[in-house]
């Protein structure tokens, strides 16, 4: 008997790995709702991702084109896409990997352990063909107006594009899942949120060569003799396409089958992986959660008094019960919930790479005498745009929450006036995500430019910040912490971004002008502060209004 | 049918199910009782394959759960108290997706998601997704997937979770008819009523371990209560609850905002 039960675990059941990949498909491409009932959503988030991923490929693939050459528009677009796979699996690594309603819904369903993970990474695989079909497809049609390059292109570009895709997914599921298995039970949630936070750090830092490296790529002309670029995975996969199309250089051959050679052995890693003993090793993660929502000792030193009064700043800030509760809720969150925690710290990455950047190379530059974009030196400079991508960004992490179900309690609350609660969570982020890092930037520009110009700087960023927040908030849909993470979610809060980007060129002209008269800093901030005030009145009224009709409409008050 | 011996689960220095020694025999409705965290539910996810036993064994359907898991998981249908489901699904996607889990035949899938959309009043909204669903209706869908594949033995933990009065009374009678039909169910509630009406034996288990085991008679003459409440209570050591409730009331309408 024993050895059947054996037997049955090792064999991949092909019938319910069938009815396990058509779900995992079919919710992929299905929207959700929120505990907003009102907010459908027609479009899944995996079509948002997609559609935002084409057109970052479409803009880059249409830049590269008059300036590269056919090695050097493939081996970049290569690196962008097998960048931004590897990036998309980490974000959704725990709806792509580790589903968290799998083990309620089918702990106790006969499907051994190969089956079930086959099925996941079967679904991974075709989440990562769907991505890298928006980021390849173009680029691969576009690529033929490259100069040399051949009419046959998008047909060996596109399959090579999606094995050097698969590879870098591969990498991660294998890293992670690696992990899982020598991890002890009991910490391993909380050192895969810290993983996650320093390997989504690397990537965005690393990503930044990219840009970099094609300044470079695309002044050498021809001339791409570099030898450390064959050590980048993208080289090989770039000089397999460069074999395929007949313009092979001495090399390729070998970079080709270095290629071959990694991306067998890291499919052979993450399938072995997860085909022994993860589901197991998921079960014991899960009862360990278990055993410590039953600990009475731990849940007794949860327990510490209650807070009862905010620190000054916040409490003068907040003059609403509401607003106290949105900012409490959100610092709270911001400080225990560890896919919060993982949502927002890697948003920090990027800009922490630009100021790195621009330190190592010394070229920090100073807007007020030096201008903002001129020569090389504009690492620094360019953090104002993550300032507003951060805030942005922060704010729509925060609508996400594990618990989102218990967001019924904004519906149940007599609340007067819902954008005060909204009013919190942004002063939350603002004072807890965005003030630290506005100080580090007021350290490292005083050390380089001077206080009164770092001040000045750091005050227009601090307005930019506020204004992203205000608009952010006036386009949310959803109370806060109320909305279940989907896969490709996140990417969708990216898409919207783009939408509000025009703005933000408007007000990088400003900075490109303090240094033809500093008086536009003046004029910056007389701009700004009635823009952010009004955006703030504006996004509160809105959804005091927005949320009156969604509880009219669902009958929740009988004033309407 | 069901038969635990010496079963433990320990997380860290907590155990959560102390040496629980337990047989229960075909077609009978065990009732399994106990006050918050005392270990039903990890009892029943140890029987039911989701949790690996820290010591001792349990056999079900005469398989044993640790070496023959997935035979044992065959046979089983289990209604969680999370009542977890894929909300974006269709109750006829989700059901039919459960059938070819247990390697059901497509057309018989079919045939009986009918059947029980129909005993459950989910006819009309067979296509539509659950996340539109109440909580009641998406317990039918769940009780729903536990039966669908005829099993043997039925591990449920509040099934009657957000059912209203008709439907929870077409469950119970259900129910009844299954242990009828020799079916065992393993039926973990804080309903006591129902528990007092519904099964024939009940085990109460408090702080891991079991303290009472037999008939709702048996109980109310060992304990000297006159109903399972008053069982319940005494046994769990509860009985003070009028006097705490009575105090903490004052508590609630003194308070300056009540």
């Amino acid at each position: 008997m024993r050895e059947t039960g054996e037997k049955q675990r090792e064999r991949i059941d092909w019938r319910q790995f069938r009815a396990l990949l058509r779900v995992s498909i079919t919710m992929d491409f299905r929207g959700h709702r929120g505990l907003n009932q009102q907010q459908r959503k027609k479009i899944s988030p995996l079509w948002w991702s997609m559609i935002f991923y084409a057109l970052m490929s479409m803009g880059l693939s249409g830049g590269l084109v008059p300036v590269a050459t056919p090695f050097l528009y493939t081996f970049l677009i290569l690196s962008y896409s097998m960048v931004m796979v590897v990036f998309s699996v980490i974000l959704e690594f725990s709806n792509s990997i580790i589903n968290p309603d799998d083990g309620d819904i089918m702990g106790f369903r006969p499907i051994n352990s190969r089956t079930y993970f086959s099925a996941r990474l079967c679904n991974l695989l075709f989440y990562v063909w769907m991505i890298s079909t928006a980021l390849c497809l173009f680029p691969a049609v576009i690529g033929l107006g490259v100069k040399g390059m051949p009419p046959f292109f998008p047909l060996v570009f596109y399959p090579v594009a999606l094995l050097a895709n698969w590879t870098a997914a591969a990498f991660v599921v294998w890293v992670y899942t690696g992990l899982l298995q020598i991890m002890p039970y009991s910490k391993f949630k909380d050192f895969l949120a810290h993983l996650q936070i320093i390997f989504s750090f690397l990537v965005f830092f690393s990503y930044q060569l990219v840009p970099r490296l094609a300044g470079r790529f695309i002044q050498a002309g021809e001339d791409i003799t570099a030898s450390w670029l064959h050590f980048a995975p993208p080289a090989w996969f770039a000089a397999g396409v460069q074999l395929l199309v007949g313009r092979g250089r001495e090399i390729d051959p070998a970079l080709a089958l270095t290629a071959v050679a990694v991306m067998l052995l890291l499919f052979f890693l993450a399938f072995r992986n997860i085909s022994v003993g993860y589901a197991r090793r998921i079960a014991e993660l899960q009862s360990q959660g278990e055993g410590r929502k039953r600990d009475p000792a731990a849940a007794g030193r949860g327990i510490r008094p209650a807070r009862t009064r905010e620190s000054l700043l916040p409490a003068l800030l907040c003059t609403t019960p509401a607003a106290r509760a949105g900012y409490r809720m959100t610092v709270t969150m911001l400080k225990r919930d560890r896919s919060v925690k993982m949502s927002v710290y890697p948003l920090l990455g990027m800009p922490f790479a630009f100021i790195a950047l621009a330190l190592i190379e010394g070229d920090l530059q100073n807007p007020f005498t030096e201008g903002m974009f001129s020569g090389e030196g504009t690492y620094g400079n360019i953090v104002m745009f993550f300032i507003f991508f951060m805030a942005y960004t922060l704010f729509n992490v925060m609508l996400y929450a594990d618990d989102w179900k218990a967001a019924w309690i904004f519906q149940a609350a007599p609340l007067s006036s819902p954008g005060q609660l909204f009013y919190g969570l942004k002063l939350a982020v603002y004072l807890r995500a965005l003030c630290p890092f506005l100080a580090l930037l007021f350290i490292v520009y005083a050390l380089n430019f001077g206080p009164i110009h770092a001040g000045m700087l750091v005050l227009m960023f601090a307005g930019l910040g506020h204004l992203s927040l205000s608009l952010a908030s006036l386009l949310a849909g959803d109370f806060p912490f109320s909305k279940p993470r989907v896969r490709g979610d996140r990417t969708r809060t990216l898409t919207a971004l783009l939408i509000i980007a025009p703005l933000f060129g408007l007000l990088m002209f400003f900075f490109a002008l303090l240094k033809v008269n500093p008086l536009f800093w003046w004029l910056y901030m007389a701009l700004m502060i009635p823009a952010a005030w009004g955006a703030e009145k504006i996004a509160r009224k809105r959804l005091d209004r927005k949320f009156a009709r969604a509880a009219c409409e669902q009958g929740a008050k009988g004033d309407c | 049918m069901i038969e635990l011996q010496g079963l433990t689960k320990t997380f860290d220095d907590k155990t959560a199910v102390d040496h629980v020694t337990l047989a229960i025999p075909a077609g009978q409705i065990c009732g399994y009782l106990g006050p918050n965290g005392a270990g039903k539910t990890t009892t029943v996810k140890m029987l039911t394959g989701m949790l690996t036993p820290t010591a001792g064994t349990a056999s079900v359907a005469g398989f044993d759960v640790q070496n023959d898991e997935l035979e044992v998981k065959k046979r089983i249908g289990y209604v969680p108290e999370s009542g977890a489901l894929y909300e974006s699904l269709t109750p006829f996607e989700y059901l039919q997706f459960v059938g070819r889990l247990y390697n059901m035949d497509d057309d018989i899938i079919g045939e009986r998601i009918e059947e029980f959309c129909s005993f459950f009043g989910l006819k009309e909204n067979v296509d539509k997704r659950m996340s539109e669903f109440s909580k009641g209706m998406k317990q039918k869908v769940v009780i729903s997937a536990a039966l669908l594949h005829n099993p043997d033995i039925i591990f449920m933990d509040e099934p009657l979770n957000g059912l209203d009065a008709n439907s929870a009374l077409m469950i119970k009678k259900l129910i009844q008819n299954l242990a009828a039909e020799g079916k065992t169910v393993f039926y973990c509630s804080h309903i006591l009523d129902v528990v007092e009406n519904l099964c024939e034996r009940v085990v109460i288990i408090n702080e891991g371990t079991i303290v009472a085991d037999g008939s709702v008679d048996e109980l109310k003459n060992m304990t000297e209560r006159s109903s399972l409440e008053g069982v319940f209570s005494r046994l769990t050591h509860a009985e003070d609850a009028g006097e705490l409730a009575a105090a903490f009331s004052k508590t609630i309408t003194g308070s300056k905002g009540g």
